[in-house]
């Protein structure tokens, strides 16, 4: 797996949201471009022990399909690796994925970017929900996993 | 196609084998994924977190919940090299996974759609360790189109 220096993200100087209250509706997350190679995807059966043989078959261009599973998993975790702040510092807790759908498959060799979008945010006592609407497509555009998934995060308390 | 869906029943379950996570599997996902995040791999710092020890990945449970029906249920989960996943709905992680937590995963038959040509069986999966409690529950949509 390579991650594409230039769409690498420099973080240094950048303001980082630390607290619910740091968060608006809009805010968005870029992930860095990542290529998938196909000794990923054997790594990735491996550790799952999902060994179907078409994970493991490959063209003569050596490019294998890659598991859905793995795609959406690394597709959400690029974002750590992204513009803006995915997970703050006082992050709770993953609340979990109200939605995952699958739009199209890739074989290893692929480049792909991941954007997450702030849809929504709810106080939640001395906590807050920050709903995200994430995708993860080509590098050139098209949609292969999407998700809504939400976080909880304190909430920066300021006294009168 | 009408082969694959005649396999199902709602209400049919199976209980995969079990596994037990270790410290080097949290290691190997965070090196998959590019997830080196303090709360799985600071045992330091998370001593004095209200976990008292690291916590593995929430994805290690959701994959695995594919993987620990390999190969013994195989032919159920995955009837035909195009079985896909269309959607997951409503996956929570209910408790936390820490290694040496040993995970087994429960499939539940929900719905079983015999459309043609888009033929789905949705499943209740279950993560759930050595104690009983459900660490991850959520459910998987399967095409059965070939």
């Amino acid at each position: 797996m390579t991650i594409d220096p230039r769409t690498a993200v420099a973080r240094s100087g950048a303001r980082r949201a630390e607290w619910f209250n740091d968060y608006a509706v809009g805010d968005t997350v870029v992930s860095p471009v990542v290529t998938i190679a196909a000794e990923d995807v054997r790594s990735y059966s491996r550790f799952t022990n999902d060994v179907r043989p078409v994970f493991h078959s490959t063209t003569t261009a050596g490019s294998a399909p890659v598991p859905q599973l793995f795609l959406f998993s690394l597709g959400v975790a690029l974002l750590l690796h992204g513009s803006g702040t995915y997970i703050p510092r006082y992050f709770v807790a993953f609340f979990g994925f109200d939605l995952i759908e699958f739009h199209q498959d890739v074989r290893s060799g692929a480049s792909i970017q991941s954007i997450a979008v702030v849809s929504a945010m709810a106080e939640r006592g001395s906590n807050g929900l920050i709903t995200y609407d994430h995708r993860t497509t080509l590098a050139d555009g098209p949609a292969l996993v999407t998700s809504t998934h939400r976080i909880l995060v304190e909430r920066r308390i300021v006294d009168d | 196609m009408t082969d694959f869906v005649s396999r199902y029943s709602v209400g049919d379950q199976r209980i995969s084998q079990s596994r037990t996570v270790t410290d080097a599997d949290i290691r190997t996902w965070a090196g998959l994924v590019f997830d080196f995040s303090s709360l799985h791999v600071d045992a330091e710092l998370m001593r004095s977190s209200r976990f008292g020890r690291p916590i593995a990945h929430g994805y290690i449970a959701m994959n695995l919940s594919v993987g620990l029906f390999f190969p013994e249920h195989s032919d159920w989960y995955a009837p035909h090299e195009q079985t896909r996943t269309t959607a997951w709905e409503q996956v929570r992680f209910l408790a936390p996974v820490f290694a040496q937590d040993t995970l087994h995963c429960r499939r539940t038959v929900m719905e079983i759609d015999p459309g043609d040509p888009q033929a789905w069986v949705k499943h209740l999966v279950e993560v759930i360790n050595q104690d009983e409690v459900v660490v991850m529950a959520g459910y998987e949509t399967l095409s059965l189109s070939g």
